[in-house]
C-alpha cells in the first residue's frame, strides 16, 4: 500500500516538473513569440513584396549568400537556385543584362527581392545590380 | 531508521521533480525550434538593409488604428502608426487621365477600399503601417 503511495506521489511529481519546465520555458521563449508572428504574417498573400537595399559586403558563390549593409545594419540574404540576377545601367536606363553571382563586386549598389520561405527564412529571388 | 527512509525518499521525490522539470524545458525548447528560425527572421526584417516591405489587399476591417487587409485569401491586420502618411488616388471611369492624387487622412479609409501599406516591422516584431495609398477605385475621398 505505502509503495503504491509512493509511486504515485513521485509521478505527480515528475508531472509537475515537467508542467513546470513547460511554463519556464514558455516563459523564456514569450518575447520571441511575438517576433516569430511577425514572419508568419509576412510570407502572408497580402504582403506583395519585401525589398533588401544596400551595398555588397560578401559574396559566397558556395552558399550564394550576399551580405548587404547600410546605415549600420548588416544582413545576409541566401539567394534561390532559380533567382535572376540582373545589372541595370544608368547611363541607359533602358537597358539591363542578365548576369551571373560571380559578376558581384564588392561595394556594389543592390536591390534585392526578398520571400519568406514555409520554413520562416529569408530567401532573395531577385537581384538588380545598380550603376 | 523511519527518519532516515524519509530523507531518502525526500530525495528521491525532489530528483524525480527536477528530472521533470528538465524533461519539460527540454520538450518545449523542442517544440519552439521552428519559432527561433522566425525569430532571426523577424530580427532581420527590422534590419535597415529592408527598406520597403508592401502589403496589399482589401480592408475587410477598421478596429481603431488598425486595417485589417484581405489578398489571396490571406487576411493581415496592421497598426498604422498615428504620424502615417495617407494618400489618395482617384481616376474617374471611363477616362484614360492619370489617377489624380490627393492627400487624405486615415478616416478616409473604407472597409472595401484597395489600398497598399508601406509597413516596418519594429524591434518587438510588431508590424506598423507608415504609408498608407488608397487606390483607384475605391471609395473617393471628399
Amino acid at each position: 500500500m505505502n509503495k503504491i503511495f509512493l509511486a504515485i506521489i513521485f509521478i505527480f511529481l515528475f508531472a509537475l516538473g515537467a508542467e513546470t519546465g513547460i511554463i519556464y520555458q514558455k516563459f523564456t521563449d514569450a518575447p520571441n513569440m511575438q517576433k516569430a508572428g511577425a514572419a508568419d504574417a509576412l510570407s502572408s498573400g497580402v504582403i506583395q513584396s519585401i525589398t533588401a537595399y544596400g551595398s555588397v559586403t560578401s559574396v559566397d558563390i558556395e552558399s550564394k549568400t550576399i551580405t548587404l549593409a547600410s546605415d549600420g545594419d548588416s544582413l545576409a540574404i541566401k539567394i534561390s537556385d532559380s533567382a535572376k540576377i540582373y545589372f541595370f545601367d544608368s547611363s541607359n536606363k533602358i537597358a539591363s543584362q542578365e548576369v551571373g553571382l560571380n559578376d558581384l563586386k564588392l561595394g556594389d549598389y543592390v536591390d534585392i527581392t526578398v520571400e519568406i520561405t514555409t520554413t520562416g527564412e529569408l530567401e532573395g529571388s531577385n537581384v538588380a545590380i545598380l550603376i | 531508521m523511519k527518519s532516515t527512509n524519509a530523507i531518502v525518499i525526500i530525495v528521491i521525490g525532489a530528483v524525480v521533480f527536477i528530472v521533470g522539470v528538465g524533461l519539460g524545458i527540454f520538450y518545449q525548447a523542442q517544440a519552439d525550434s521552428m519559432q527561433v528560425t522566425k525569430t532571426e527572421t523577424a530580427n532581420a526584417l527590422s534590419s535597415k538593409v529592408i527598406p520597403s516591405i508592401v502589403a496589399y489587399g482589401t480592408v475587410t476591417k477598421i478596429d481603431g488604428n488598425n486595417i485589417t487587409l484581405t489578398a489571396q485569401g490571406d487576411t493581415l491586420t496592421v497598426a498604422v502608426s498615428p504620424d502615417a502618411k495617407v494618400i489618395s488616388f482617384s481616376s474617374t471611369a471611363g477616362s484614360t487621365a492619370a489617377p489624380t492624387q490627393k492627400d487624405a487622412s486615415f478616416s478616409d479609409v473604407r472597409t472595401g477600399d484597395s489600398i497598399n501599406i508601406a509597413v516596418k516591422v519594429m524591434p518587438d516584431g510588431q508590424i506598423q503601417g507608415q504609408t498608407v495609398i488608397i487606390l483607384p477605385g475605391s471609395t473617393p475621398v471628399q
